[in-house]
């Protein structure tokens, strides 16, 4: 088979986590009126209830502390239903004077019956190593749980992003038919109920942009994390349920899942890999699986330190994917284009697990039937079964 | 608290102002900040179709705004001019972000350097600060531009006028900036220049050639000023022109209000000239007290008894509570204060420095359901 137009493996939509998933919680935009209209366009004030910009004198002359104290207080008494929680969200200008937000955070906390978080828009180019938005958004979330020592008494703690996984999803079954209690995220009815996350025996993580978030929990709570990285390769797979399995002492038989994905008809495979989670480690598996990759487009790097001139968005956990395709496939060409215009269609995508729909550069979008939004269906072999199902090749394997 | 928008998004600021006044040029606007919002603030405020300027953030790190190297800023602009589709461009507009603002970079030197490596195009740094209003933001525009002309030029050309303020955020509507332009032609003049749109710099150099000046909006006050100071151009204001409104958006509204039965007392919301010419429309059909008030500039030399600055959201929900005022004219937007149950009229008049009307970037206080805190 030849595809004349790049096949784009689209995965789940990927958006940052929602700060006004926790319930009861409010935020405050800190910084000039510039930044909180460029917020919102993005519409990262979605959860926004209110904006303090504070001209630059009083910034300069230290009286910010004061003015945000004053103005959570006033938003706090004046609330009808009194939130549990508020985020603090600033700008750029209040990261470059240097404002105290720990001291902030520990008075509002003393005068009033809140939690508080602090979460620092850092719209400089940050180094490699960030998850980016997804990153930052998290752990603000969980830099709300008072700290102290988890009492393990609440389950395991599922930490995905914003997009929920489907009730199909290979790891949610894995802990229904061993009857682990499982907590998931963006699913809490009260900030009672996001306070139980707190009390979780175990995290796991499925995305890399979110392990700042796992740390940041460890800290706080002193819960330990487990990484379960979203796989394209059957022995990485095997090994993630062989840690399940032996964190839980559970006997997983792993011919009930396993697939691996053969070519059998693709003669050459041109990929678009911008919306796809994990992009080069996708695509040292698909040549690992013999299929003949001929071009990738691939992520214009949106993140970048003063000593790294490279181009393509390559985050350091994918790193030596990125190294072995440079080295063993030296001619293998990598377009890179900006993120995909399916990311800033509105709220349409495809779920994991259902039929690819092809995108071309006109923004023709072939959308299969039954397609939901932006749930994570796959982890696991389903991500390999999904693969195969985009790829439009026959199941092969037992 | 003054500093605390609970339900309104802050307006417009002074950098969509200057990206307003050059959208219609070949002008290549670099806001000098990492994340752009210098000039996505713009995009927030208007979509035009006639837009013609490029606007993009100079995307900078961190390391790079606090070490200071103004080199090395040229150099990235120059970068950027020099990419495909910006080299037509024959005008580069540097806009400060609200960090570089606040850090006080010399971006005046930043543009002298980068001239010099572009002798061909012009060069207009901008003093912007990212928490000033989109007028203010006009108003700087206007007098950069005017320190291209020559200061010496002081032969007039008979009967034109140059209309100061006539642009797409306080006159969206194309039906009001042509009743605008047909009133003064109505009155024999010819329009020599535009300041607000249309921005054309060799007519803007040759602006100070004109008879007299004709301030449409408060942003070009100062304009004006400067003009009688320098080369001695006399202005008024549109207040001394009769001007046909008929269906526009601003005739729309005077017909809304004469379709009330006898208000005693009317309060407009809005910029200070037009909302004078509302007045003055409306004073003709018998109403006993206009007051006007602002967000924006209110100038004493056209401010009336009675009109003042609105400062905060807490002095907008009082005004709007007043009972004196039967009518209150203003952008859809302050509705979130108002009390439908009263008896009084609310006459819409959509102002895009306060609210945008580009639904596809409409944030959460722009959706219908938005109410009070």
């Amino acid at each position: 088979m030849e595809n004349t137009q790049p096949v784009q493996l689209f995965a789940s939509r990927r958006q940052r986590p929602s700060l006004s998933a926790v319930p009861q919680t409010q935020t405050l935009f800190i910084g000039a009126k510039e930044c909180v209209r460029h917020c919102s366009r993005r519409s990262l004030t979605e959860e926004s209830r209110a904006a303090l910009c504070l001209p630059d004198s009083e910034i300069v002359l230290g009286n910010t502390e004061p003015l945000i104290i004053e103005a959570i207080q006033q938003l706090y008494h004046q609330a009808k239903d009194k939130p549990r929680g508020f985020f603090l969200y600033t700008g750029c200008p209040m990261r470059f004077i240097g404002v105290d937000f720990e001291g902030v955070t520990q008075t509002l906390q003393t005068l009033l019956p809140l939690q508080v978080s602090h979460i620092e828009q850092i719209s400089f180019m940050a180094a490699r190593q960030s998850g980016g938005l997804a990153s930052m958004f998290s752990k603000a979330i969980y830099q709300l749980l008072p700290k102290g020592q988890s009492d393990k008494s609440t389950g395991v703690f599922l930490l995905n992003g914003s997009a929920p996984f489907a009730p199909e999803n290979e790891l949610l079954h894995y802990f229904k038919s061993n009857q682990i209690p499982l907590l998931l995220a963006n699913q809490w009815q009260d900030f009672d109920d996001f306070l139980k996350v707190g009390n979780a025996s175990l995290i796991l993580v499925t995305d890399g942009d979110l392990l700042e978030a796992a740390e940041c929990l460890k800290e706080r709570r002193g819960i330990d994390y487990l990484y379960l990285p979203l796989s394209y390769r059957s022995e990485e797979i095997a090994n993630a349920y062989s840690m399940l399995d032996q964190t839980f002492a559970q006997q997983t038989d792993m011919h009930e899942f396993f697939y691996q994905p053969q070519n059998n008809s693709y003669t050459r495979l041109d990929l678009d890999l911008r919306s796809a989670m994990r992009p080069w480690s996708l695509s040292r598996a698909l040549l690992e699986y013999g299929f003949p990759v001929t071009s990738i487009i691939a992520s214009k790097r949106l993140r970048m330190d003063e000593d790294d001139h490279s181009e393509v968005q390559v985050v350091l956990e994918e790193d030596p994917d990125y190294q072995w395709l440079k080295q063993n496939h030296p001619k293998l060409p990598i377009q890179i284009e900006s993120q995909s215009h399916s990311h800033h269609q509105g709220r349409q995508g495809l779920a994991n697990g259902h039929r690819e729909g092809r995108h071309d550069h006109h923004g023709n979008h072939n959308r299969p039937q039954g397609q939901t939004f932006g749930e994570q269906s796959y982890w696991g072999y389903a991500a390999l079964k999904n693969l195969a199902e985009q790829l439009n090749i026959r199941r092969i394997g037992s | 608290m003054s500093y605390l928008w609970q339900t309104l998004l802050p307006f417009a600021t002074d950098s969509t102002g200057i990206c307003s006044m050059f959208a219609d040029s070949k002008a290549l606007i670099i806001g000098h900040d990492p994340s752009s919002s210098a000039v996505r603030g713009y995009q927030l405020t208007e979509h035009r179709e006639d837009k013609t300027s490029v606007n993009v953030g100079l995307q900078i790190n961190e390391m790079a705004l606090i070490l200071g190297d103004l080199d090395y800023y040229v150099e990235k602009y120059y970068e950027h001019y020099n990419q495909k589709d910006h080299q037509d461009c024959d005008l580069i507009v540097l806009l400060h972000a609200p960090v570089s603002s606040m850090i006080n970079l010399d971006i005046r030197l930043c543009a002298k350097m980068l001239q010099q490596k572009l002798p061909g195009v012009t060069v207009l740094p901008m003093d912007n600060n990212g928490n000033r209003y989109y007028d203010e933001g006009l108003s700087m525009a206007y007098q950069e531009v005017l320190k291209l002309a020559d200061s010496d030029l002081k032969e007039k050309i008979p009967n034109t006028v140059n209309l100061l303020g006539l642009n797409t955020l306080d006159y969206p509507d194309a039906k009001d900036r042509q009743a605008i332009q047909e009133a003064v032609c109505h009155q024999g003049y010819k329009i020599l220049s535009v300041f607000g749109m249309q921005t054309d710099l060799d007519r803007l150099k040759q602006s100070v050639q004109a008879e007299k000046n004709i301030v449409v909006s408060a942003s070009g006050i100062f304009a004006a000023r400067l003009m009688e100071e320098k080369w001695g151009i006399p202005y008024s204001y549109l207040t001394d022109f009769i001007v046909d409104w008929k269906d526009s958006r601003m005739g729309q509204a005077l017909q809304a209000v004469n379709a009330l039965s006898n208000p005693k007392e009317i309060l407009i919301i809005g910029e200070q000239v037009s909302s004078n010419l509302l007045r003055l429309a409306l004073k003709k059909n018998g109403s006993p007290k206009v007051t006007v008030s602002s967000w924006f500039i209110l100038d004493e030399e056209i401010k009336r008894d009675g009109d003042f600055v609105i400062q905060d959201e807490a002095q907008l929900k009082e005004v709007l509570q007043d009972p004196r005022y039967d009518v209150v004219i203003g952008d859809p937007v302050f509705k979130a204060f108002w009390d439908d149950s009263s008896k009084r009229s609310y006459i819409e008049l959509s102002h895009p420095p306060v609210a945008p009307n580009n639904r596809a970037f409409g944030g959460r206080h722009f959706r219908e359901h938005r109410g009070h805190p």
